[in-house]
């Protein structure tokens, strides 16, 4: 299996200006062209042992992340995102290409893969137990969910869950995670060999930055998981760490109004996310300890 | 309780669908494609109107929620199917 760390770094440059290179992150396979030297260097960097294919017959998402013509392709450079060709987003700033390609891709999975029901939650696993961290920004979903992804859980994804209404089982994604303002020097410090982008300031998440998936997290990147439970995050300086039960009526309209294509599915949905909250032990989670967090999520994986 | 899928005597598509969740019910309607969580004595009513098309609201749909609930057809549960029957009236559900 190739993967872009067997390729040179100038194959690597070459495939994606000839828009060649298909990427593999969980079920769906990206055919990517750029030219931006930011984002030649962080796919090397954030997807050294994704999949790769070169000039594949058939892809799922066919991206760019290309300059914008016209001045700014020159004074204060911008990057625009294409998926077939559209551009969903307005530009941004050049700086900013590599978080941009990550967002659209986020973008191109939840507005299209509607084969399976697509939640915006964390979700890690323990051996093929997954728990699912659904929570809104601010709520310390993704720092939580980088401390546990390098304290042996196994990490799915930090923003989608992928379901499989057939099966109810969740595909892994294995892609970077998105940390944002304080979080960033939060998780430097808590996992120091993480491999990290320089901080973007000045995005409209404020200032954001992505950490490397680990590497197992890659190597099992086939392995899907069911949900065992529901935890919504809620970090607030100074509080103590509790986790207090929902109950499955509560799981429930939790987990719808974090899908972003419950009623796209249909029957399909109701029964996916019915069952899963029938099933999975939910919990509200209230921190402001990561280390006391990871115990209490130890505990959880051995209850 | 509710069985997780029902039969609809006037349409060969079951209309509701209802899985229990604890002490709630989560209730898909087919024909509108919208979700409700409600109580349980809730989902009986609409269950038992949908399912068996009883129209009454008095004395026989109350005999029918006291069957499926197992639980004595009295004043006061009387009471509590009108309230629910207004609910889902207000919600245009029956």
């Amino acid at each position: 299996m190739q993967t872009i760390e067997s390729l040179a770094e100038p194959a690597v440059a070459d495939a994606l200006c000839r828009g060649t290179l298909e990427l593999r992150t969980g079920p769906f396979t990206t055919r990517i062209r750029s030219e931006d030297t930011l984002i030649v260097a962080e796919l090397r960097r954030l997807y050294a042992a994704h999949p790769v294919r070169l000039n594949p017959d058939f892809s799922d998402f066919h991206v760019e992340v290309r300059s914008v013509s016209g001045p700014r392709r020159w004074v204060r450079r911008q990057v625009t995102f294409l998926f077939d060709g559209r551009e969903p987003f307005k530009p941004l700033p050049a700086v900013q290409s590599f978080a941009l390609f990550e967002w659209g891709l986020n973008w191109c999975i939840a507005s299209s893969a509607h084969r399976w029901l697509l939640m915006h939650a964390a979700v890690l696993a323990r051996g093929d137990d997954a728990v699912v961290l659904p929570a809104p920004p601010g709520h310390g979903k993704s720092t939580l969910c980088a401390a546990l992804a390098f304290n042996g859980w196994r990490l799915l994804s930090d923003e989608l869950v992928v379901l499989d209404p057939e099966t109810g089982e969740v595909w892994p994604l294995a892609r970077p995670i998105n940390v944002k303002n304080q979080s960033i020097e939060i998780v430097r410090k808590l996992v120091p060999t993480a491999v990290m982008t320089q901080p973007v300031p000045d995005t409209l998440k404020g200032t954001v930055a992505h950490v490397a998936p680990p590497i197992d997290a890659v190597s099992a990147m086939g392995e899907r998981a069911r949900i065992r439970w529901v935890v919504l995050p809620q970090w607030q300086q100074g509080a103590a760490t509790t986790l207090e039960p929902m109950s499955p009526g509560e799981v429930f309209p939790a987990l719808i109004e974090n899908a972003f294509n419950y009623e796209v599915l249909g029957e399909d949905g109701f029964d996916a996310l019915s069952l899963a909250a029938r099933d999975a032990r939910g919990f509200h989670f209230r921190y402001s300890d990561l280390r006391e967090a990871l115990g209490v999520f130890e505990d959880l994986a051995r209850s | 309780m509710a069985e997780p899928t029902q039969e609809s005597p006037s349409s060969p598509v079951p209309r509701l669908k209802c899985v229990p969740l604890g002490n709630v019910v989560a209730a898909y309607d087919r024909h509108s494609g919208r979700t409700h969580v409600l109580d349980p004595l809730t989902a009986a009513i609409l269950e038992e109107r949908w399912l068996h098309g009883i129209e009454a609201d008095g004395e026989a749909l109350s005999s029918a929620v006291a069957g499926r609930l197992g639980c004595d057809r009295n004043e006061l549960l009387l009471q509590l199917v009108g309230e629910s029957l207004a609910r889902l009236r207000s919600a245009g559900l029956c």
